[in-house]
Parts: C-alpha cells; structure tokens; sequence
C-alpha cells in the first residue's frame, strides 16, 4: 500500500516535472516568436512611416491638378451649378407627356 | 552536580527518544519532562498549521493564476506588443492628416581615420560620391588623430550602396533621421524647417520646437493643404500677372481663428533652406509689418458708428483737400461732394475719413485699435512675428493718417484677426495656426456692438457691389471686402511708383465664414487695368479667384438670390440724396 503510494507520487511529481518543463520551453519559443513578431511589426510601421509621406508628397495639390487636367475630364466646379434640391424640376410622368416617346427619340443627338 | 547529572541524563533520554526508549517508558514521563513535552508537541502542531496554510495559500494562488482569466494576460500581451516606432520628433500634420512635416530614417557617413590605411587612395575614390567635398579636405579628414569624423550626412540609398561597394575599411554608416517636408514650398514659411540635427529653425518647427520632441503624437495644424494651394496659386498668378516683387495672404476663420491658409511669395525650399535667399525666407504674412492703407477705413467707420458718434445718415464735404502743416491729404479719385458715411466708405475717401477719425479724436481712436490687438504683439504660434509700429507720441497728424491706414504698420494676421472681429459681431478671437477640436468654440472678447458689425457687414459688401471692390465679386458668395492701397515708405517719405495694394474680404456676407486677405507687393498695373495697380484692380481679382475655388471646396452654399440684403444695402446709399442739405448745414 504505502510504495504504491509512493510509486503514485512519484509518477505524479515526474509528470508534473515534465509539464512544467514543456510548458517553460513552450513560453520560452513563444517568446521568441513574439520578439520576431514585435521586430516585424516595428519594420512595417518604419515602411508605413516612410510610405506616409511618399503619399503625401504624391498627393501635392499642384500634381494633382496636373493630373486631373490631364487625365480626367473635370473642371472647376462654379457656383452657378450648385442648386438648392427644391429648385430641380419634377421628373415628367409619362401620363403628362403623352409624346414622350417620341420626344426621347427626337432628343437624341 | 546533581542538577547538572539530571539536565544530561534527560538529554540522554530526549536524544535517544524514537530508538532507545521502550513505550512503557514514556508512561513515567511527569513534571518537568512531560511539561517539556507538551511545549515540544505544541510547538509542532503550530508549525504544522503555519506550513499548511502557507501551502494553501500558495495553491489558491496556483489554481488561481491556472484556472482563473481576469484578463490580466491581455494587458501584458498588449504591453509587450507595444513597440511603437519612435522617431524622435513628431510629425507636423494639415488639419486633415496630410503630412506637412515629417521625420524618415536616413544614414550618414563617418570614418575613424585611425582605421583607415590609406587615406590619399580612400580619398580619390570617394571624391566622386561626396561631391561637395575636394579630394583634398576628404583626405585631410581622414589622415586626422581623432576617432570620428562625418564625411556626409543623409546618404541617399545608392550612394550608400556605392560606398559599401567600394570596400574601404574604417568607414562606417550611422543610422540618423532627418526630417523631410513632403508638401515642399507650399507650406514653409508656416512649417519652418529643421537643421541636420533636427533642431527647429524656423516656423512651427522652431517655435514649438520642445512640445515636437517631447512627443510621438502628430501635431495637427489649422492648415488645410487644398486651400493652402489654392491661395499659394492664384498669389503666385497674380504676382506674375503684376510682376509684382513679392505677394502674400491668408484665409482665416471668421469663428474661431484658425488660420486655414497663409502664403508668403516667393517662397523657398525647406529641405535646403541655406540656398533660399533672405527674400524668399522671410515671411510676410506675419514677420513684415505694412502700412495697410484705405483697409483701415473698415476700423475707422466701425469706430465712430460704435461709439455712436456718427450715423449712417452723417456724410462730409470732400470736395477740398485737408491740408495738416506739410501734409496735404487728397482723394485717389475725387468726387467733389458731399458724400455719406457709406459712399464715403465705398468709394474711399480719404478726405472723409479723416473727418470721421477726427470726430473721434485720438485717445478715443486708440483706444478702438488697440481693442482690436492691432497694437499689440499678435498671438500666433511663430517666433517671426512682425511687432506692430505704432507713432509715439501720437499727435493729431497720426491720428489723421491712421484713418486710412498711413503711419501705423500691422502684420497680416493681425489685420485678418481684426477684420474677423468686425464681421463677426465684434467677437475678437486670437489668431491661431493650431487646429481647434470640433465644438471647441474659441474664447472671444466683444470689441464692439454687434449692430456694429452688421452694420459693416453691409457696407463691406456694397463695396464690392458699387464701390471700388468690384473685381472681388465672386458671385453667389456674397464678398464683401475692402480695397487698400499705399504708397511704400522710402527713407523719410513716400514713393509714388512703389506701393503695397492689397484687399481684405469676408464671405459670405449675410454670415461670414472666412476672411481671406491678399497683398501684392510693388505691382506694376497692366493694359487690363489700364494702368493701375490698386488694390483693386490686382488684389480684388485674386480674391474674387480664390473664394470661387475655395467656396465650393468647403461647402459654403451659393446664394445667388439674397434679394433682402442686396435690398436693403441699395437703400443705405439712397440716404444721401434725401439729408444731403440738411446735414451740409449742420456741418
């Protein structure tokens, strides 16, 4: 009875030993990986910090204008094409305009 | 003796306990023995307890820490990870995030000639890389007794490359940070600029130099780039226009102060400040102090109106000159009439305004300027700030010039701050170039009535309608505004072909959201203007151009049909023609 209880403690303390050895290496791996992870993420914040102001300076008004002019068919936009929305007229129902058809057609270039 | 014996054959006795003595022998343990006894049990069963509980704890604790989650293990993690990038010097940033201001890693090259084998060789093949060195200043840097000399700082990548390449020993790269300024020019008589070092100055960089190193969080600034480019262009295209020999402006809010744009022309780069002439550097939007001309005429009428000592319905003769001692004071273009309060504002009277200044009088006109800060220090973020110059003493000549804005010189902010206060009824609120958090309503200090500034709203705006602001008229945005145009100091008097034009507008006029100021300097005028080169033929025309752009930029809704104000600005000039007698007697 007692070595069997002795052999049962024993067994216990070795597996524990071993637990807590796996679990020491385990935390010590991870750490490792975490520094890693750390080192990664301070190298991609230096390479965001340096794309930042690349950005930046690619987004200069005075290129952006340059570009605009060239590439796209947008002008400056004048006062007088700002409208309140109550000013549009109302879209004409069919049943008002019993020629719409034709007038769709007729407006066509 | 015998109590010596008995002390020993007890320890005998006590020592040979678990082996020698037989139980039927503890049964005659009594007194003294069984007293020492019970003590030694005690004492046991106390240890005993103190160790378990020490234990339990001890588990508690284990299954505690094992079994429970009390979120203490994220904390760490997240401390762990926190691994911020530092660089030493916060970034400058736009209202809206963009970077103005930034500080990018960089290396630099350094040599221990104790190292280095060969100098005169190390020398020759490094003359091509380090171009703003001879070969002979490399060579005598690197044959020094020292430990360390720079031979350049802020390699760029391929020249580090080059230099790795050719293998010399004793050189070596010192990894640095160096501040870079993406939006260039746009922005740096604001931004400023740092030395190799990153020590600020000038601008923001210099003056709020400490509050940059002490902290990683960007410093946001009023400054909005896209209005900062478009106030930088058109005084740009104006400048060209007018071949004048500097510009500069700033768009202020009417609310709250922040300056959204401030452009000083010609302006530099700040990544080689060294290479930008004196000129270039200086900033005229808040360093140089002008005399603003008819501008101050917005102070002047606000001043009598305010203190009630004028009505709209008052008016004066201009028909003669005013002549003071040496001094003879004209209109730049005569009506010879009487004329009324307003028409003597929109038209620009000088003859008029001085009667005005001089029915106030000069303690009550200093008084005024002064409450409107333009006679003090201004209370802007930057070390170059232009002190006012203000006459002393103050006689009764000054007080007349001052009227329309002769003998006294503001700086630009100050003047915007001022003009903001009149259009805003009369809150005064400090000029600044750091951002105000939304809802952050700037602490203001009522400089006049707001009947005042409604009033001066009005007249502002019917200057541009009818007076000699009509070439600021963006429409749709109601620009009101006020031209000015004086002639440059020379030595000891004024120089006739030299001016400073300028003009100063809020928009729009039924509540003004932005006062935007522009200055020309020694313009010359053109065939367009025939020949002039008054504020308001070549400041107005920028202004009108930048509120067109800016307006719909920020929102700001046309409003093309405000018939009530046009209405009842049109009847403000009809009083002349029904007091005009009555008053002429009076006077």
């Amino acid at each position: 009875m007692n070595r069997l209880a002795i052999l049962a403690w024993l067994v216990m303390g070795g597996l524990l030993a071993g637990f807590v050895f796996y679990v020491a290496d385990d935390v010590g791996r991870v750490q490792g990986e975490l520094r890693q992870v750390e080192r990664e993420i301070l190298k991609e914040q230096r390479a965001i910090h340096v794309m930042a102001a690349e950005w930046s300076y690619l987004n200069r008004p005075d290129r952006l204008a340059d570009l605009a002019q060239r590439h796209l068919d947008l002008g400056p936009l004048p006062a007088e094409r700002i409208v309140d929305i109550g000013d549009l007229p109302v879209r004409p129902t069919v049943a008002l305009l019993p020629d719409a058809e034709d007038l769709s057609e007729g407006s066509k270039p | 003796m015998i109590r010596t014996f008995r002390q020993r054959s007890q320890h005998k006795q006590w020592a040979g306990l678990n082996t020698e003595i037989a139980p039927d022998e503890l049964l005659h343990v009594e007194g003294a023995q069984k007293q020492a006894l019970e003590v030694g049990r005690n004492r046991l069963v106390l240890t005993g307890i103190i160790f378990v509980l020490a234990f339990s704890v001890i588990g508690l604790r284990l299954g505690e820490l094992t079994l429970s989650r009390n979120g203490g293990e994220e904390r760490l993690a997240r401390d762990a990870g926190s691994s911020q990038l530092e660089t030493g010097r916060a970034d400058i940033l736009d209202r809206n995030g963009i970077v103005l201001a930034t500080t990018l890693p960089t290396v630099s090259l350094y040599a221990n000639p104790n190292h280095v084998r060969n100098p005169g060789e190390a020398a020759g093949q490094l003359a091509d890389l380090l171009t703003d060195l001879s070969v002979a200043e490399i060579e005598e840097r690197l044959s020094s007794d020292k430990h360390f000399v720079w031979l350049k700082r802020d390699l760029s990548p391929r020249d580090q490359y080059q230099v790795n390449r050719l293998g010399i020993p004793g050189l070596y790269f010192q990894e640095e940070q160096r501040r870079s300024y993406p939006q260039g020019r746009l922005a740096a008589h604001i931004v400023g600029f740092a030395d190799v070092d990153n020590n600020g100055l000038a601008g923001i960089e210099l003056s709020l130099d400490e509050a940059l190193r002490g902290s990683a969080d960007p410093l946001y600034l009023s400054l909005d780039i896209r209005i900062q480019h478009i106030l930088f262009e058109e005084l740009a295209n104006a400048m060209k226009e007018f071949q004048a020999i500097g510009a500069s402006g700033l768009v202020m809010d009417a609310d709250n102060g922040e300056i959204v744009a401030m452009a000083s022309l010609p302006s530099f780069d700040p990544h080689h400040p060294g290479g930008a002439s004196r000129e270039a550097r200086f900033n005229r939007a808040t360093l140089g102090t002008y005399e603003m001309g008819s501008v101050f005429k917005i102070f002047t009428t606000a001043m009598v109106l305010d203190r009630g000592l004028l009505t709209l319905r008052d008016g004066y003769d201009t028909s003669d000159p005013i002549r003071v001692s040496r001094f003879v004071i004209r209109d730049f273009k005569p009506k010879k009439r009487w004329l009324s309060i307003p028409e003597i504002f929109i038209y620009s009277s000088n003859i008029g305004t001085v009667h005005m200044a001089m029915a106030a009088g000069t303690e009550v006109q200093k008084d005024f300027l002064a409450s409107l800060g333009l006679l003090g220090r201004g209370s802007i973020e930057l070390a170059e700030v232009g002190d006012p110059l203000v006459p002393s003493p103050w006689r009764e000549i000054n007080t007349m010039t001052i009227a329309y804005g002769h003998g006294m010189a503001v700086n630009a902010v100050q003047l915007a701050s001022a003009v903001s206060a009149v259009v805003n009824d009369g809150r005064l609120v400090p000029a600044t170039l750091l951002r105000r958090e939304p809802g952050d309503l700037a602490q203001g200090r009522q400089v006049m009535k707001p009947a005042t500034s409604a009033t001066m709203r009005r007249l502002m705006r019917l200057v541009v309608t009818h007076g000699t602001g009509r070439n600021a008229d963006a429409e749709g945005y109601l620009v009101g505004g006020k031209t000015g145009t004086a002639d440059k100091q020379r030595g000891r008097g004024y120089a006739r072909d030299a001016r400073i034009a300028s003009f100063v507008a809020a928009f729009p006029m039924d509540r003004p959201r932005y006062v935007v100021f522009a200055m020309l300097d020694e313009p010359k005028g053109t065939k367009a203007t025939y020949g002039y080169a008054t504020g308001g033929w070549v400041a107005a025309p920028a202004v009108r151009k930048i509120v067109q752009r800016v307006g719909p930029l920020m929102g700001v809704e046309p409003d093309f049909d405000n018939f009530e104000m046009e209405l009842e600005n049109e009847m403000l000039l009809q009083v002349k023609a029904e007091t005009k007698g009555k008053r002429l007697a009076s006077n």
